[in-house]
């Protein structure tokens, strides 16, 4: 396949050529979806999450001004949307126990989805990482991107410091604290887990 | 002693775990499903233009019924003017009462 040059991509993006569009979605769906998935931890719902990215991609690149790489562009919005979803599934949750402790049947929420089992996981990791993938989802939203974005998706500091927005020793702060988060709550979970 | 080495090497396992992930493939015909769901939303390329051109002509269609409306105002504020001068005229005397009463 021909590499298109982001110019010359988003120039005919925004002439609403569809070949450029489906060489968008074919180069980037793998990337954007496993995003998804990182944060959202269910296939089912990275999928659709990622459809929506490029929905929006194809809705909003008129107003693109290439002030960023359109790569950190497309990220920024598969972050966004996968963390509104985040809030959205957690304001949930928050709901549904508030009307089971009221005594009131609500809409059945899945306690299933708390165990993750990440299909790019290696067999005899998918515990461990399904222990962290948990662990993570304590961290202040920040830390969770951070890491994520750098354990999951393999993104390098300054790949992660253009998404977000900030520096890179900004991103370095932030893995840090993540890690020490990390380690403080594993030792709590694993000292109380005495199997 | 030995219990807590093996909850540090626990830790230092989990916190490694997602090394040498790898990235999977979103589910099949992910790019003909996006497609579809596109053209069910009405964004497809061949609607695209008929959204703005919806727009500018609702757009339109807003001013001219406020141009009508105060054009109507205009026209109303007028007619009762011209309505008053006629009551005037047709009920204005131009005798006296009293060349009535003379008889």
């Amino acid at each position: 396949m021909i590499r298109l040059e982001d110019s010359s991509l988003i120039s005919q993006l925004q002439n609403g050529e569809e070949s450029a569009f489906r060489y968008l979605v074919e180069n980037y769906q793998q990337k954007i979806y496993h995003t998804c998935l990182g944060f959202l931890k269910n296939e089912e719902e990275a999928d659709d999450k990622a459809q929506e990215v490029f929905i929006e991609i194809y809705e909003s690149i008129h107003g693109f001004r290439q002030d960023s790489k359109l790569s950190t562009w497309i990220y920024r919005i598969a972050v966004t949307k996968s963390l509104e979803a985040l809030r959205r599934k957690k304001q949930k949750k928050r709901n549904a126990h508030l009307l089971s402790y009221l005594g009131i049947q609500g809409e059945a929420f899945s306690i299933q989805a708390d165990k993750f089992y990440h299909p790019g996981v290696q067999l005899e990791n998918k515990e461990r990482a399904s222990i962290l993938f948990k662990t993570i989802e304590q961290l202040p939203e920040n830390q969770g991107i951070a890491f994520t974005l750098h354990k999951v998706q393999g993104m390098s500091y300054a790949e992660i410091a253009e998404i977000m927005g900030t520096s890179i020793s900004a991103v370095e702060s932030l893995m840090f604290r993540a890690r020490k988060n990390l380690q403080k709550k594993l030792r709590i979970y694993y000292e109380s887990d005495k199997t | 002693m030995k219990h807590k080495e093996s909850i540090e090497e626990k830790i230092n396992r989990a916190l490694v775990s997602l090394d040498d992930i790898v990235h999977p493939d979103p589910p099949e015909f992910f790019y003909g499903r996006l497609k579809n769901r596109m053209e069910a939303r009405n964004t497809s390329y061949a609607h695209y233009p008929w959204r703005i051109a919806l727009a500018y002509s609702s757009v339109l269609l807003v001013i001219l019924i406020n141009s009508f409306t105060l054009f109507k105002s205009y026209s109303s504020i007028e007619t009762s003017e011209t309505a008053v001068e006629w009551l005037v005229e047709e009920y204005s005397y131009t005798t006296s009462i009293y060349d009535l009463t003379e008889e």
